[in-house]
């Protein structure tokens, strides 16, 4: 069977979930490959949600905010940096490195998600599947727990 | 408080390699505040040890729990029960919690999950700095609230040395001189005088380890002589 | 009462040479400028693992130059002894006939060759020149007391250049009250600073050595790379002078202005004396006393 990624996208509601929706709308062509998991802010997103995601076997997690300077929040997305790039770090300890990636969408800029979801999914493609996928698909829990936790 | 670190990761993995199913063990107190072992970091030890694992095509049973302080016997007592399912414990807490923690679970190995830095200040989130070297002899009265023995790395008692430049410390440009901060200080203060009285040796027999304190309220409890 | 006490206490001035203990056990390189020298120098100074960087021990060193018949000068350092060792290696150094001493705080540990060891700094330099003036009263800093006193010529460094300069003046006080009787400083290379530092320091009856020092070609490349992190400064135009030229050059160049900076302190009676760093090397210290204009002793 060919290698069909799964990525999970970790995404602030205010811009790159906008810019998805809008993509969708103008019936933009990109890889389905991507799960979208909608925060308030990327700010809200823990350490641990990154690492649960690839215990589940996601194949590659994206986060996706606004760009510098224009967070709903002021700081969620400068704070999400530092946790990604801090995730980055433990990831590459373990060795599932290259595998989190940290974007940056405005709302109105639904090209500029379809060309990262792109980009990711090549990068994936050209590391393979998570050795910890096992050939299962992407654990459909995982993402609903994400859920829960983000809408708790 | 407590400063610590989280050991490499490495370090970590290799310790625990022969076991198959660990605990680990928190702590909420010091290092929960500098992010080093609290229920947080218990967590994302637990992830990676599982990811890590998992690569490796290995099974390893982690548990985790965190207690408020295990320095503190009233934490500790109720985990004695909790523990004796596990191989091996890693324990997320300052060096004193480990052993403390051993004391009571002698029969499991037990594993430092942290390196202990030394007794610090939160300036910010995640930015820690040492003020404290638990000398047992308090100078702070003294030097304008800035410990000789801690801020000076010679710990000099009566000015700065030489190596001084620019008010930087000679051992780490990026610190400033502690003297000079506290001759800044004195005469602000007013108080100069106290630096220009010579210091005596320290005495260093004050803190010979390992210490103890009891409190005089607790002196026939513990049968100490007055 | 030490030779170096003598000369100083004449009023004569005064010039004090640094050896280089070797890191090993050949002596023979250290001890050469000591033949070459001694009727032109009142002292031999004896660093004591200067820089942090071990070497062999200056009581030692300081007893070889002794049998080679001059005067030396041993440096002693906080950082590598608690109290115990300090004073059991200054009656060692008295028993061994030793007397000049030039008690400092040390650089820390870190800057030099052992960077894992563990520094000691039991005593500070105040405290050390007080625990030689006890065992000089016969006591050691216990309280217990001695058979039999050593007689010691104990002097201290003084920073001119320190910055900040006052808690550096306070301390030279402290030093003068702990007992110190001479001074040494690190190199001047700028003899404006140096003058300004001497209005600032406050009189005591105590004398005075200045530092002066050839510069290596490494130091120079250091300075001009911008990294140069000492406590004295060197001024622009001696790095032009020096900078882009062959080691051996950079050292004769540098000896040539170490004599004419000393003959200056000398004419202008800035110090009591000097305390010249020329890498233990005897044509480089011939070099500075020539271009000095000492010939003879004194």
């Amino acid at each position: 069977m060919e290698f069909q990624p799964k990525i999970l996208a970790l995404v602030c509601t205010y811009c790159t979930y906008t810019a998805a929706d809008m993509a969708g709308s103008a019936r933009m062509q990109y890889p389905a490959t991507v799960r979208i998991v909608k925060y308030l802010c990327t700010g809200r997103i823990d350490l641990i949600h990154i690492l649960k995601a690839f215990e589940a076997g996601a194949d590659a997690v994206m986060v996706s905010g606004c760009e510098a300077g224009s967070c709903h929040f002021l700081e969620g997305n400068l704070r999400a940096r530092e946790r990604v790039e801090y995730a980055q770090k433990l990831l590459a300890e373990v060795g599932l490195g290259g595998r989190l990636e940290m974007f940056e969408v405005a709302a109105s800029d639904a090209p500029k998600w379809v060309a990262a979801v792109k980009e990711m999914t090549q990068r994936v493609e050209a590391l393979g599947p998570s050795p910890l996928r096992r050939g299962r698909h992407l654990h459909p829990e995982v993402v609903e727990q994400l859920e829960n936790m983000v809408q708790s | 408080m407590i400063i610590a670190e989280r050991k490499p990761f490495a370090e970590i993995k290799a310790m625990v390699a022969p076991y198959k199913k660990i605990l680990i063990i928190g702590c909420g107190t010091c290092v929960a505040v500098c992010l080093a072992g609290g229920e947080k970091e218990v967590g994302l030890l637990a992830s990676q040890l599982k990811l890590a694992l998992g690569l490796e095509d290995k099974r390893l049973e982690i548990g985790e729990i965190t207690v408020e302080r295990q320095c503190d016997l009233e934490f500790l007592r109720p985990l004695c029960d909790f523990t004796a399912d596990y191989e091996a414990i890693i324990s997320m807490a300052c060096g004193a919690g480990v052993q403390y923690l051993k004391q009571l679970c002698y029969l499991q190995p037990i594993f430092p999950g942290v390196n202990t830095s030394f007794i610090g200040v939160n300036n910010e989130p995640g930015y820690y700095t040492e003020r404290c070297r638990a000398c047992n002899h308090c100078y702070l009265g003294l030097t304008g609230g800035i410990c000789p023995v801690t801020m000076c790395p010679k710990g000099l008692l009566n000015g700065p040395c030489g190596g001084t430049i620019q008010g930087r410390c000679e051992a780490d440009p990026e610190k400033e001189c502690a003297w000079s901060k506290i001759y800044h200080r004195l005469e602000l203060e007013g108080s100069l005088d106290k630096m220009r009285r010579i210091m005596p040796l320290h005495p260093h027999d004050r803190s010979t380890t390992p210490g103890t304190v009891i409190h005089p309220a607790f002196k026939r409890r513990y049968g100490a002589h007055e | 009462m030490s030779k170096l006490q003598k000369t100083l206490a004449g009023g004569a001035f005064t010039v004090v040479v640094e050896l280089k203990p070797p890191k090993g056990t050949q002596v023979a390189e250290m001890l050469a400028p000591v033949g070459a020298l001694q009727d032109r120098v009142a002292a031999f100074a004896l660093p004591d693992n200067e820089h942090a960087r071990m070497r062999l021990a200056p009581w030692a060193a300081a007893r070889l130059v002794k049998d080679a018949g001059a005067e030396p000068l041993v440096n002693l350092t906080c950082r590598d002894r608690n109290r115990l060792a300090l004073e059991s290696d200054l009656l060692g150094a008295a028993a061994l006939g030793l007397e000049n001493l030039l008690l400092v705080s040390g650089d820390y540990v870190t800057l030099g060759d052992h960077p894992q060891a563990k520094p000691v700094y039991d005593a500070d330099s105040v405290q050390l020149l007080q625990i030689v003036q006890g065992l000089m009263a016969g006591q050691d800093s216990a309280g217990n007391p001695l058979k039999g006193n050593p007689v010691f010529f104990p002097g201290a460094v003084v920073i001119p250049e320190a910055d900040p300069l006052a808690p550096q003046l306070l301390k030279f006080d402290k030093k003068v009250a702990a007992g110190a009787q001479f001074f040494v400083t690190p190199p001047v290379f700028d003899l404006e600073r140096f003058r300004q530092f001497k209005e600032h320091m406050p009189s005591h009856p105590v004398k005075l050595l200045a530092g002066i020092k050839v510069l290596g070609a490494d130091e120079v490349a250091q300075a001009a790379a911008g990294q140069w992190r000492k406590v004295y400064s060197l001024p622009p135009d001696l790095l032009a002078e020096l900078s882009g030229k062959e080691a051996e050059e950079v050292l004769a160049l540098g000896a040539a202005q170490a004599g004419r900076l000393l003959k200056q302190i000398k004419d202008e009676k800035l110090a009591d004396g000097v305390y010249l760093k020329a890498k233990g090397r005897t044509d480089l210290m011939m070099r500075v006393l020539e271009a000095a204009g000492l010939q003879h002793k004194g």
